[in-house]
C-alpha cells in the first residue's frame, strides 16, 4: 500500500507539470487552431535558460521562474511574429511542418550550440524530501506541482474573468466576428503564442532542478503533452490539468508494477482509446 | 467517372505539352540510362544513386497518401523499419533477396492495415498525430526489444543475397553495380505501378477525397475504404524502401524506425513538389545530395532540415517541380497571350499547396 501511495503520488506531482506544459499546448490551439509541434522543444529552451542564467547570476532556479518566463514569453511573441502568423489562413499540413520544422531546427541549433551532453543543475533541493505518513515527497516536485496548478489557476482566472480573456475566448470561437466587434486578433494570436511558450518555458525552469537538460529533453514531454491535450479537450485548460495528472498518475502505476520501459506504451494506449471512443475529450468541451 | 473533374484537365494540359509517345520514349531512354550507370561509376556513386532509388520509393508510398490523398503521416519509418528489419531477418536466416523483399513487403503492409484501421477515421491534425504516434510506439519497440532487434546496434551482417536462391543459377547481387540494378528495376516498376493507379478511377478517387471528402462520401463512395487502400498501398511502398536498404548498407539500426525518418519523405516529396507526380523523384535526388554535402561537412542535419523545412513551407510552396511547372505554364501563356486559358488549371496541383 505504502509503494502503491509513493507511485501515485510521484505520479501525481509530475502530471502537475505535465498539466502545464499541455496547458501552453492547449491555450494555442484553443485560440489559434494550430498545434505547435515545437512546443517540448521550448521548454528545452526553458530548461538550458534557468541552467545558463543560473550560471551566470548564481541565482536559484526558483528566482529564475520570473526571468525565464517572461523571456520565453518574448520568444513566443517573436516567434508568432516571425513564423506562426505567415501560415495561420493555410492548411493543416502547412501550419504542421511548418512547427515541425521549428522544432527540428531548435533541437539541431541546441546541439550545435551546447552540445549533446547532461547538463544537471545542482541543488540541495534535488535530493530533499518531506515524509507525509508512509510517503515521501520530493520537494524539487512538490514545488513544481504547486507552481503548475497556481499558474493554470491564474491562467483559467485570465480566459473566464477578464477583458483579454473573453477577447481569447471571442477570437477563438469565431475570428471574422471578433473582428468586427474591434478585437485586433493579431494582437490576441501573440499573447497566445506568447503565455503559451511562457507557460512550456517556466515548466522547464520547474524541471531543470529536477531532471538533466539536453537538447532532446522536450520530444518526450511534447508527445506526452499531445496525450493530455486529446485527453483533456483540445483548447481545454482544466482538462489539460486533469489529462496531466490521469496521465502521470498512469505512468507511475505502470512503471512501478508492470515495466519502467512500458510507461509511455500506456500513455499511446490512452491516446488510441481517446481518439476512438471520446475524440471531443474528457470534459468534451474543446474549447478556451 | 473517368473524363470529368480536374485531372481531365491536366492531363489535357499535360498532353499537349508532351505527346503520350514521346514522354514515353523519354521515360524508357532515362530509364536505360540508369541501368547503364554502372558501366562508368564508382562504387561510391552507385551507393549514393541507390540510397536516392530508396528515398524515391519511400517519397512516392509516402505521398500517395500525402500528395495525392491529403494525409499527412508522419509515422511511415515505422513501415520502412518493418520492410527492413523483416527483411533483414529472412536474408540472414534463408539468403534469397526476392524472398526477403517480399516477405518486408507482406509485413509492412500488415503494419499498415493495423495502423491504417485505427488512422483513417481521423483526418488532418487527428490523423498526423496519430501516425507520429504510432511511428514513435514502434520505435520504442525496436530500441528496447534488444532480444530481437538488436537493440541500438540493430542488425549487423546481412547478406546481399543471390535473387532467388543460394548455389548456382540464384542470379548473385554481391557486386554493388549488380545489386543498384536490381533496386533500380525495383524503383522503376513500383513509379510505374502508381502511375497507372493514379490514373485509374480509384486515383480519381483518393484525389477528391482530397480535395472534398464530403462531396465525394455523398456521391456514395466509401471513404474509409478507399483511404485504407491507400494507406495499406502505402505502407508496403515504403516497406518495400526498407527492404533495399538492409542489403545495400549490410546493415539495418533502430534510427530508421526514429522520426526522423519519418520527416524524409516529408521533406523530399515538398522539396520537389507533393501535388505533383514526380515532385517525390526530384526531392529524393535533391535531399539525398543536400544531405550528403552537409553531413561530410558537419554533424547537424537536423539543423539544416529544419530550416529546409521552414524555408519550403514559407518559401518554395509548389517545391521544385511545381516551380518549374508554374515557370513553364508562364512561359507559354506568354507565347500564346489569351488563348491558353485551360492552362491557368495548375498542372497537377489542384489549388492545394502542400
Amino acid at each position: 500500500m505504502a509503494i502503491f501511495l509513493q507511485a501515485a503520488t510521484n505520479g501525481l506531482l509530475l502530471g502537475g507539470v505535465y498539466g502545464l506544459v499541455s496547458a501552453g499546448l492547449t491555450l494555442i490551439f484553443g485560440v489559434m487552431r494550430i498545434v505547435n509541434f515545437a512546443h517540448g522543444e521550448f521548454l528545452m529552451l526553458g530548461m538550458f535558460a534557468t541552467y545558463w542564467l543560473g550560471r551566470a547570476s548564481g541565482l536559484h532556479p526558483y528566482v529564475l521562474l520570473v526571468p525565464v518566463g517572461v523571456l520565453m514569453f518574448g520568444v513566443g511573441l517573436l516567434v508568432q511574429r516571425a513564423l506562426i502568423d505567415r501560415v495561420l489562413g493555410r492548411t493543416d499540413e502547412a501550419q504542421i511542418l511548418l512547427t515541425v520544422g521549428l522544432s527540428a531546427f531548435l533541437q539541431g541549433a541546441a546541439l550545435f550550440v551546447w552540445g549533446a551532453d547532461y547538463r544537471t543543475i545542482p541543488t540541495p533541493l534535488a535530493s530533499a524530501s518531506v515524509a507525509v505518513g508512509p510517503v515521501y515527497l520530493s520537494v524539487a516536485r512538490l514545488v513544481a506541482f504547486g507552481v503548475a496548478v497556481v499558474l493554470a489557476a491564474g491562467l483559467y482566472v485570465l480566459l473566464v474573468r477578464t477583458d483579454l480573456g473573453r477577447a481569447m475566448r471571442a477570437a477563438a470561437e469565431n475570428r471574422e466576428v471578433a473582428l468586427l466587434l474591434g478585437i485586433d486578433t493579431g494582437r490576441i494570436y501573440r499573447l497566445a503564442f506568447g503565455i503559451g511558450t511562457g507557460l512550456v518555458g517556466v515548466a522547464g525552469a520547474l524541471m531543470a532542478p529536477v531532471l538533466a537538460t539536453f537538447p532532446t529533453v522536450g520530444t518526450l514531454f511534447a508527445l506526452t503533452a499531445f496525450v493530455v491535450v486529446v485527453l483533456g479537450g483540445m483548447g481545454d485548460i482544466v482538462g489539460a490539468m486533469i489529462g496531466g495528472m490521469i496521465i502521470g498518475v498512469t505512468e507511475a502505476l505502470i512503471a512501478t508494477y508492470v515495466a519502467l520501459d512500458l510507461a509511455p506504451l500506456a500513455t499511446f494506449l490512452i491516446f488510441l482509446l481517446i481518439l476512438l471512443v471520446r475524440p471531443q475529450g474528457l470534459l468534451g468541451k474543446g474549447r478556451v | 467517372m473517368r473524363g470529368d473533374g480536374s485531372l481531365a484537365t491536366v492531363e489535357a494540359a499535360r498532353a499537349s505539352a508532351w505527346p503520350r509517345h514521346l514522354r514515353a520514349a523519354a521515360a524508357g531512354a532515362f530509364v536505360l540510362a540508369l541501368l547503364l550507370v554502372p558501366l562508368g561509376a564508382n562504387s561510391f556513386e552507385l551507393f549514393l544513386l541507390a540510397r536516392i532509388a530508396i528515398l524515391t520509393l519511400f517519397a512516392m508510398g509516402f505521398n500517395l497518401l500525402f500528395g495525392h490523398g491529403g494525409l499527412l503521416s508522419f509515422g511511415h519509418a515505422a513501415f520502412y523499419s518493418a520492410g527492413a528489419y523483416t527483411a533483414g531477418f529472412i536474408l540472414k536466416a534463408y539468403p534469397s533477396l526476392l524472398l526477403g523483399v517480399l516477405g518486408g513487403v507482406a509485413a509492412a503492409g500488415a503494419l499498415g492495415l493495423v495502423v491504417g484501421f485505427f488512422s483513417v477515421r481521423h483526418h488532418d491534425i487527428y490523423f498526423a498525430m496519430l501516425t507520429l504516434a504510432f511511428g514513435m510506439l514502434v520505435y520504442s519497440l525496436v530500441w528496447k526489444w534488444d532480444a530481437v532487434t538488436g537493440g541500438d546496434n540493430g542488425l549487423i551482417g546481412i547478406p546481399r543475397a543471390p535473387l532467388l536462391y543460394p548455389g548456382p543459377g540464384g542470379i548473385p547481387m554481391a557486386p554493388v553495380g549488380r545489386y543498384y540494378e536490381f533496386v533500380v528495376v525495383v524503383t522503376v516498376l513500383v513509379v510505374a505501378f502508381l502511375w497507372r493507379l493514379l490514373r485509374s478511377p480509384f486515383g480519381i478517387v483518393l484525389r477528391g477525397l482530397r480535395e472534398n471528402a464530403e462531396r465525394v462520401e455523398f456521391a456514395g463512395i466509401p471513404m474509409r475504404r478507399y483511404r485504407l487502400v491507400a494507406f495499406v498501398l502505402s505502407a508496403a511502398i515504403a516497406g518495400i524502401a526498407g527492404t533495399l536498404v538492409g542489403p545495400l548498407e549490410n546493415t539495418v539500426g533502430p534510427e530508421t524506425a526514429h522520426w526522423a525518418t519519418s520527416a524524409e519523405p516529408v521533406l523530399a516529396s515538398l522539396l520537389g513538389g507533393a501535388s505533383t507526380f514526380s515532385g517525390p523523384i526530384v526531392g529524393a535526388a535533391l535531399l539525398v545530395l543536400i544531405k550528403e554535402i552537409v553531413e561530410r561537412h558537419t554533424q547537424y542535419w537536423l539543423l539544416a532540415m529544419g530550416i529546409v523545412l521552414v524555408a519550403l513551407v514559407l518559401g518554395l510552396r509548389g517545391g521544385v517541380v511545381g516551380g518549374l511547372a508554374a515557370l513553364w505554364r508562364r512561359t507559354r501563356a506568354g507565347v500564346s497571350a489569351g488563348t491558353a486559358a485551360q492552362d491557368t488549371v495548375p498542372a497537377g496541383s489542384p489549388g492545394r499547396s502542400p
